[in-house]
């Protein structure tokens, strides 16, 4: 599905504005060597030789580019899984599709186990905001006493919400943080699969051979390089450990258990089939809420598995890419520092 | 060009051997025949690129290198810790400290924590309401019985943080049994070529760290810190409200201080108790609320201790140093690939 949008893309305008720019930085270059020739200097000759060596070192990049992209797009990932793990119940899919499918369940996984803690934080809220009022008590326990005046007692028998709802409350948070961040890898890698190869990689080009631009070019051309290449096969092949791994925690990840209905239905003043007189004292309550029985522990362990696959694990495929934009655009010819980029990630 | 594709399309089939060992060895074939093709074509003319293909050959000759020596590794260790852990590998005895801690904590959130918790609580929202003519009074007379809440509202608290940071752990540690497979051939293909020798390094960092590192940071933290934990004669399971006289006869003297005798009280981590919590009586003004409130928060005491000592020892202690052990081993290992990488992020993230 990328790869067909990515190939067409390829063809249709990458290659056709990457040829003209070559073109018109190899007329510039041949056009300043004659120059250098007719006027006799000799510095804008040798420039001229120096780019040219420059201009062959950056159409070998995006050659190198141009050919891992098609190999990507006809490399079949999961073929690489049935190979190691012997799992060969995978659905067929490309590198690139496989490093989008990772991204894409990754930020399902976590919207949905947002949504688990969400759940468990308003049924405590709905549960520890369950008052009772009695106007009977002891030395006066019969209804004459609800006559005389509104003296009696009040209780809360599921305080204990507002107390267990806090170990939620990081849990929470913590899947937020998850969630947003794997839709961050998810859009770098959208922009990537979309418009980086268009806009980058002639820009690139041409700045290379360009009089104080080299380490721009060699920067584009490097970032290229990183976002269409490595950050994919990364992701892919956490695509490919993900789907080696047992699913756990799936009882709670059916959302029939977290249904809306229940806490509208636990907000209804007298739920039908509950004796309201009982119902307040007893764990009944606790029931409309949570039907299936409270999995606590598992659902904030949930948390724990969402920081993982949508921050750890997309942050070392974006390290591995800053990395290697580094040594791609040393071995272009220019070192770049890209500390301070790290720490902005 | 047409080498190349044909090189890189052969990939696929490298992994078609279900050894990572073999598999480590055809990527680095692999990547070997990629350099030999781009060797050639240098010597057609392109002598950049012939040199540049001659300085790779070096780093091929280092990246097979590291992978006999991590090979060797884990030949080696696999067969120690299978004599020493008794028919366990490094890597299962780590997911079993980590899945007994996980079942502990569990079991305190479920249990140890909540059952108090919902007495406590429901006993502090306890009032009463007394009223003659349309003027009343209310009678907030359990509301000694809130401030307990707080202790334990802070323990469920951390015991969510250390359930997400154990699970957590688990699944970095089931990555340790695929790190090989994945994270090192891949690493070394990548390695082999300059513009990718960053995310080559990195990988083959993550692969060693994952599959040595982590579980061998648990095993030794959980050995050196818990299993063998010695106070006294008696471990860290079987210490029972220890008191150990400080010796201050430097502080005596120092500051003339007489009589000065302090005991330290040592954390029980023994099986958990059962915490009572008296009835609140609504009606009663007098100082027995009061008084229930403090016998439960003094109990309270010991309760949390030794709750959290575990939670502490075991939950955050060891999950932690195992981490950082883990990230800081990562930067030297990619270093020593070659390829130093800058892992401050994920030095944040741990």
């Amino acid at each position: 599905m990328i790869c067909s949008d990515l190939v067409s893309m390829l063809w249709a305008n990458v290659m056709p504005i990457a040829a003209i720019t070559t073109m018109i930085t190899s007329i510039v270059i041949v056009l300043s060597y004659y120059l250098g020739e007719a006027i006799g200097h000799p510095k804008i000759t040798l420039w001229a030789k120096t780019e040219i060596v420059q201009l062959f070192i950056s159409i070998m990049a995006a050659i190198i580019i141009l050919t891992g992209i098609q190999s990507f797009c006809s490399i079949d990932a999961t073929s690489l899984s049935s190979f190691v793990t012997g799992n060969t119940a995978l659905v067929p899919m490309t590198i690139y599709d496989a490093a989008y499918s990772y991204l894409y369940t990754t930020a399902d996984f976590t919207h949905k186990t947002m949504a688990i803690e969400r759940y468990y934080l308003g049924g405590f809220n709905l549960l520890e905001g369950r008052h009772y009022w009695n106007c009977q008590y002891s030395g006066c326990d019969n209804i004459l006493c609800c006559l005389f005046g509104t003296s009696g007692m009040s209780s809360s028998p599921f305080a204990y919400a507002s107390v267990v709802s806090v170990s939620f409350n990081i849990a929470f948070n913590s899947t937020v943080l998850s969630y947003l961040s794997s839709l961050n890898y998810l859009f770098i890698l959208k922009y990537a699969y979309s418009g980086i190869l268009l806009f980058m990689l002639p820009l690139g080009i041409l700045l290379r051979a360009t009089p104080y631009m080299r380490n721009v070019g060699s920067l584009l051309i490097a970032v290229c390089i990183a976002f269409m290449i490595i950050y994919p096969t990364i992701l892919a092949m956490l695509y490919l450990f993900t789907q080696t791994q047992p699913t756990d925690n799936g009882a709670l990840l059916n959302f029939s258990y977290i249904n809306e209905d229940n806490l509208k239905y636990a907000t209804e003043s007298y739920p039908s089939g509950y004796d309201l007189q009982v119902l307040p004292f007893t764990d009944d309550y606790s029931t409309v809420v949570f039907p299936h029985g409270r999995h606590d522990a598992d659902a904030i362990m949930l948390a724990g598995k969402a920081f993982i696959l949508g921050v750890f694990f997309p942050t070392v495929a974006l390290l591995a890419a800053v990395a290697s934009v580094r040594y791609a655009s040393k071995s272009l010819g220019e070192d770049i520092d890209l500390s301070r980029v790290i720490q902005m990630v | 060009m047409k080498r190349l594709l044909l090189f890189l399309l052969l990939i696929p089939f490298a992994f078609a051997v279900q050894q990572w060992q073999i598999i480590t060895g055809i990527a680095i074939l692999t990547s070997g025949m990629i350099l030999v093709a781009l060797y050639l074509a240098g010597s057609m003319g392109v002598r950049e690129l012939e040199f540049i293909t001659h300085e790779e050959f070096y780093q091929l000759i280092m990246t097979a290198v590291m992978a006999a020596a991590i090979i060797g590794a884990a030949t080696f260790m696999n067969d120690v810790s299978l004599g020493l852990l008794g028919d366990m590998t490094i890597q299962q005895k780590a997911t079993q400290i980590i899945d007994s801690t996980l079942s502990d904590v569990t079991f305190m959130q479920d249990d140890a924590f909540y059952g108090p918790s919902k007495k406590i609580a429901a006993e502090g929202a306890k009032s009463a309401y007394c009223n003659f003519m349309s003027t009343g009074v209310n009678l907030a007379t359990c509301g000694a019985y809130r401030m307990l809440t707080t202790p334990l509202s802070t323990a469920y608290q951390l015991t969510g943080m250390v359930l997400a940071e154990l699970y957590a752990m688990k699944m970095l540690l089931n990555l340790s049994s695929t790190a090989l497979v994945f994270f090192i051939p891949f690493g070394i293909f990548l390695r082999a070529f300059k513009f990718s020798r960053g995310a080559g390094g990195l990988l083959i960092g993550l692969g060693i760290a994952f599959y040595f590192v982590l579980p061998l940071a648990i095993v030794a933290v959980n050995g050196l810190f818990i299993e063998n934990y010695k106070l006294d004669g008696k471990s860290l399971y079987e210490v029972d409200k220890l008191e150990t006289t400080v010796d201050m006869s430097d502080a005596k003297s120092l500051y003339g201080f007489d009589d000065l005798e302090t005991t330290l009280d040592i954390p029980d981590a023994g099986p958990v108790t059962v915490l009572n919590v008296p009835k609140c009586d609504e009606w009663n003004t007098g100082s027995g609320n009061l008084n229930y409130a403090k016998d439960v928060f003094a109990d309270m005491q010991p309760f949390l201790k030794q709750n959290l000592a575990v939670l502490f020892i075991r939950g955050v202690f060891l999950p932690v140093i195992s981490l950082l052990i883990m990230v800081t081993s990562i930067r030297v290992l990619t270093a020593l690939g070659g390829a130093e990488i800058d892992v401050s992020l994920l030095s944040k993230i741990a």
